[in-house]
């Protein structure tokens, strides 16, 4: 089993080149995960209802109202238009976008300073020679850097001095929340329940079957 | 992206579109074949508003964390 050393190491500054670029995408990642949690709680607490054993969907009272031509009462009269109102079901989550909700672009924006670098190789690694020992990847270039004090270069020399000593550093990191798609699942649950909506009142179904 | 909403309308069947900040108002929608006209019921719009609002909320948190400078 190959076991790793150091090579060099000058200096001891900063942070690993990896974490610097890595922590930004993990924050909007976690970021991502917490809108995610709070709208299926959201989804969860306002859609549905928790029977004890299983989430049943709330359903929202919806009146339909059509107008009909009916034939006239007595022989020689005229037809009429009549308004019938009646009701039917229709499961919330069914009315709601939620598809609006998620990060869709991030834009993160930082200048690196690289403080110190080393090199870490296998023992097996072949270092004879220098350049085909990094092409093979069996040593590994370690690079430890900081966020530049400022990312605008003409005030990059005063911003560093000025920095120098307190070790602050900003990147800028821009988020647009955007519309998303739905996951197949719950595109399924959706459909399911649109594709099932009837009418409530059966003398009502039955009339339009007759129609 | 397409985010038109529909519902099947009961009685043909025929999508509805509807918009759902329309509808929760108390707007009502019509079916283009058999004019059909949905809306939710009065007793609903409360309960259904208030849900709305909440959703609004969460909306408005999302995109609170746009243009966010952060210090290390």
């Amino acid at each position: 089993m190959a076991t790793e050393k150091k090579k060099s190491k000058k200096g001891f500054s900063g942070l690993p080149i990896y974490d610097i670029i890595g922590k930004p995408l993990i924050a909007i990642a976690r970021a991502q995960s917490m809108m995610a949690r709070e709208q299926l709680k959201m989804i969860l607490d306002r859609c549905f209802r928790f029977t004890g054993e299983a989430y049943e969907p709330i359903m929202l009272k919806m009146i339909l109202t059509r107008t009909v031509l009916e034939p006239a009462q007595v022989p020689g009269g005229t037809p009429h238009l009549t308004h019938i109102t009646t009701s039917f079901y229709l499961p919330l989550i069914t009315i709601f976008p939620i598809n609006t909700l998620g990060i869709e672009n991030a834009d993160i924006d930082f200048s690196v300073e690289v403080t110190s670098q080393y090199s870490t190789e296998s023992e097996q690694a072949d270092i004879s020679d220098p350049e085909n020992h990094w092409a093979t990847g069996t040593g590994r270039v370690e690079m430890m850097g900081r966020i530049s004090p400022s990312t605008n270069r003409a005030s990059e020399q005063e911003s560093a001095r000025s920095h120098e000593n307190d070790q602050m550093a900003s990147f800028h990191i821009n988020v647009e929340a955007g519309a998303l798609p739905l996951t197949k699942g719950l595109l399924q649950i959706i459909d399911i329940y649109t594709n099932s909506i009837q009418l409530s009142d059966p003398q009502e179904k039955n009339n339009l079957h007759q129609n | 992206m397409n985010t038109e909403q529909r519902i099947p309308c009961p009685v043909c069947k025929t999508g509805i579109v509807f918009e759902a900040r329309a509808l929760i108002q108390g707007h009502k929608f019509t079916c283009p074949n058999c004019f059909s006209v949905v809306g939710i019921a009065t007793e609903a719009l409360d309960s259904v508003s208030e849900t709305w609002q909440k959703y609004e909320q969460l909306k408005r948190q999302a995109l609170a964390g746009k243009n966010q400078t952060k210090n290390t």
